[in-house]
C-alpha cells in the first residue's frame, strides 16, 4: 500500500469546512489516513460535480480493510513468511528471549507477532507499544518488512 | 479427534533447515503450522511453491511403461528398474538434493557398482566451491558464528526473500547476536545483483553488474585491495569502491552466494574469483563465504563426495575415479549414458529442452513423490514418502551441521531410502 499524505488527500476535498462529517477538510484527510472514515463520509463528494474527486480518493484509498487497534493492516497476498518482524518486535523479545535471536517464539510463548501457517499474525494487539498511549511510536516491523506486507496507518 | 503437537521440528525446505517449528497434527494432516515460512507451509501442504491454494499431484501406485504408464505393485516395478539398470552400460544417477543423507549413501554405492555416472542436482557451481575452499584455506563459519559476530553482510546472485525467505531473520542479518546486541542496526548488509530486487531495498550498497560478467567484478574489488589500476573495468565503479572501502574496515565479513553465479560457461570462474577475493581479504580482516542451498540437503550430497571419494566432483566411476564434470559437461556429455535413475528431481523441467530431449530417448527410472514433467517419460516410476515429513532422515544444513529430520506424518508410501536399499540388493 503506497504511503498517503495528508495535503495529497486534501486536494481532493471541497475544503469547505462545513464540519458537515464533523470534522475539518483537513481533520477529515488525517482520518481517511487512519482509515477510521471512508471518503462517503463527506456529504459534499456523494454530489455529481465532484464524482470524479469521490473515485480518485476511493482509488487511493483501496478498497476497505481491517485495520487492527494499533493500526496494523497486513497483506497476506505479499507476506512470505519471512518473520524479520516477529524477529526485530521488541516486545516480542521481552516476552520470549529466544526471539530476539532469530528462534521462532515456543508453542506456548505469548508474543505479538508470530508467523502462523506461513503468514504474519497479530496475536495479541493489546501488547503492541502502539496500542499504549504513553508508548512512543514503533514502526519496526512495518519498516524493516522487505515485501511491504505490513502498513500502519 | 486427538491433536499430536510436534515441536522443534526441522523443515525439510531450504538449506537454513530451520528447527524450531512447531507443528499441529490431526487425523493424520498438518492442522496448523507455526514459524515456518511460505515455502516450508508449501512443502509440508504438499502445495506448490508460493502457491499454497495448488495441491500437487502424488504418484499413487509404482507405475510401468507399456504403451502408456499402468500401474502395477512394487515388486514389479523394482525388478524392471533392476533390469533397466543391469542392461545399462553406463547409468546416470542424478537428483539426490531432496534426499535424506542415507539415500544418497546408497544411491552412490548403487553408481559405483554399476561403473555409472553420479550427479547431484546443481553440482557445478557447489562442486567448484568446494574445490576452491580445498585449495585454500578453510573460510567457513556456523550460521550461529556469523549472526553472533557477523558486522557486514553480502549477498552475491542470489536473493534471499525468495530462495531461503527465513534466513534474513534467523542467521544474518537481524538476528541480536552476542557481541551484536542491537541486530540489524549493528549490521550492514551489500547486494550484487544483475536485476535490482528486493534486497535493493534492504541493502546499503547494490551492485547491479552485467549478467555473466560476475568475475569481472570480483577481479576489479581484488585489483583496489591491492591497489592496482581499474580503469579498464566498465561497471559501477563508485559502488564497487564504496564496498571495498567498507569491507576493509569490518572486524567479521560474510559473504552468501547463489545459483545467480552458476552461469553457463562462467560458473567455475566466479566461484575461484569470489574465494581468491575472500583471500585477500582475510589479509587485512575476518571473512566467511558459504553458499545459499535452495533444495534442503544439497550440503549433505557435497559432504557425501567429499567423505566417500575425497573430492566434492561429481564422479564417474566407468573410468575407476572421479572426474571433473561440471553441469556444462553433464549435459555435453550426455549421450554416454545410456539409462537414467533420477531421484527427487525434475531434469525435463531444469535441463535446457534439447538436452532433455535426449533423455526421452533413454530408459528412465524416476523416484518422487510428486507428478512432475519427467514422470511422464519414465519407464518406471516409484511413488515415495517426503523425506523429512513422512520419512526420517538425516540432513546437513548450508554450514555443514547435520540435523536429524522427524516424522510427522504416517504414509502408505515407502522411504526412498528403501526404495534405493530394494534396487541395491538385487544388482
Amino acid at each position: 500500500m503506497a504511503k498517503l499524505s495528508m495535503y495529497q488527500l486534501y486536494q481532493y476535498l471541497p475544503k469547505t469546512d462545513c464540519e458537515k462529517c464533523g470534522f475539518s477538510c483537513m481533520g477529515f484527510a488525517n482520518r481517511l489516513i487512519s482509515r477510521d472514515v471512508r471518503p462517503e463520509d463527506c456529504p459534499f463528494l456523494l454530489e455529481p460535480e465532484y464524482s470524479e474527486s469521490l473515485t480518485e480518493l476511493n482509488r487511493l484509498l483501496g478498497p476497505e480493510v481491517e485495520k487492527e487497534i494499533t493500526g496494523l493492516i497486513i497483506d497476506q497476498e505479499k507476506c512470505n513468511g519471512c518473520g524479520i518482524c516477529v524477529t526485530v518486535c521488541e516486545v516480542n523479545m521481552e516476552k520470549s528471549q529466544e526471539v530476539g535471536s532469530g528462534r521462532g517464539p515456543g508453542f506456548s510463548d505469548d508474543v505479538v507477532l508470530r508467523i502462523d501457517d506461513g503468514k504474519i499474525k497479530l496475536v495479541d494487539p493489546q501488547s503492541c507499544r502502539r496500542a499504549n498511549p504513553s508508548s512512543h511510536i514503533c514502526r519496526a516491523c512495518a519498516e524493516l518488512c522487505p515485501t511491504k506486507a505490513i502498513s500502519l496507518v | 479427534m486427538s491433536e499430536i503437537l510436534y515441536e522443534s521440528v526441522v523443515c525439510p525446505s531450504c538449506g537454513c533447515l530451520c528447527d524450531d517449528i512447531d507443528v499441529v497434527v490431526e487425523e493424520n494432516r498438518v492442522k496448523s503450522i507455526r514459524n515456518v515460512c511460505e515455502w516450508g507451509i508449501n512443502k509440508f501442504l504438499f502445495t506448490k511453491k508460493f502457491t499454497s491454494n495448488v495441491r500437487r499431484g502424488r504418484v499413487e501406485k509404482p507405475m510401468i511403461r507399456g504403451k502408456t504408464l499402468v500401474e502395477t505393485n512394487y515388486e514389479t516395478a523394482i525388478s524392471m528398474a533392476v533390469d533397466i539398470l543391469k542392461g545399462s552400460k553406463k547409468p546416470l544417477i542424478y537428483g539426490l538434493t531432496n534426499s535424506g543423507y542415507n539415500a544418497q549413501k546408497i544411491a552412490l554405492n548403487i553408481a559405483r557398482r554399476l561403473k555409472g555416472l553420479f550427479e547431484p542436482r546443481g553440482a557445478a557451481l557447489l562442486s567448484s566451491y568446494y574445490a576452491a575452499m580445498g585449495d585454500s584455506n578453510f573460510y567457513v563459519a556456523p550460521l550461529e558464528e556469523i549472526r553472533n559476530n557477523a558486522d557486514l553482510i553480502i549477498y552475491w546472485g542470489c536473493n534471499p526473500i525468495h530462495s531461503t525467505p527465513r534466513h534474513l531473520a534467523r542467521y544474518s542479518v537481524y538476528p541480536r547476536g552476542r557481541c551484536k546486541e542491537r541486530g540489524s542496526q549493528d549490521r550492514v548488509v551489500f547486494a550484487v545483483d544483475v536485476a535490482e530486487n528486493e534486497m535493493g531495498k534492504l541493502s546499503r550498497q547494490f551492485l547491479q553488474v552485467e549478467r555473466g560478467t560476475d568475475f569481472l567484478a570480483m577481479e576489479t574489488m581484488m585489483k583496489l585491495l591491492r591497489g592496482e589500476s581499474i580503469e579498464d573495468y566498465k561497471g559501477d565503479i563508485v559502488s564497487i569502491e564504496n564496498m571495498v572501502k567498507y569491507m576493509t574496515k569490518v572486524s567479521y565479513g560474510a559473504i552468501f552466494f547463489g545459483l545467480g553465479l552458476s552461469g553457463k560457461d562462467s560458473a567455475k570462474r566466479n566461484v575461484e574469483n569470489l574465494m581468491a577475493l575472500v583471500k585477500e581479504l582475510n589479509s587485512k580482516t575476518r571473512f566467511v563465504i558459504l553458499p545459499l542451498y535452495d533444495d534442503f540437503n544439497t550440503s549433505g550430497v557435497i559432504q557425501l563426495l567429499i567423505r566417500e571419494l575425497k573430492s566434492p566432483m561429481p564422479a564417474d566411476f566407468s573410468c575407476d575415479q572421479a572426474v571433473n564434470h561440471s553441469m556444462n559437461t553433464l549435459l555435453e556429455n550426455l549421450h554416454e549414458v545410456d539409462a537414467a535413475l533420477v531421484v527427487g528431481e525434475d531434469p525435463f523441467w531444469s535441463f535446457p529442452s534439447e538436452k532433455s530431449d535426449f533423455l526421452k530417448e533413454i530408459p528412465m527410472v524416476l523416484i518422487d513423490p510428486f507428478w512432475t514433467r519427467t514422470t511422464n517419460k519414465c519407464q518406471v516410476v516409484f511413488p515415495t514418502a517426503v523425506t523429512g515429513i513422512e520419512a526420517e532422515g538425516v540432513a546437513y544444513r548450508m554450514d555443514g551441521l547435520p540435523l536429524k529430520l522427524k516424522k510427522v506424518l504416517e504414509s502408505e508410501y515407502p522411504s526412498d531410502e528403501s526404495i534405493l536399499g530394494d534396487i541395491y540388493q538385487r544388482l
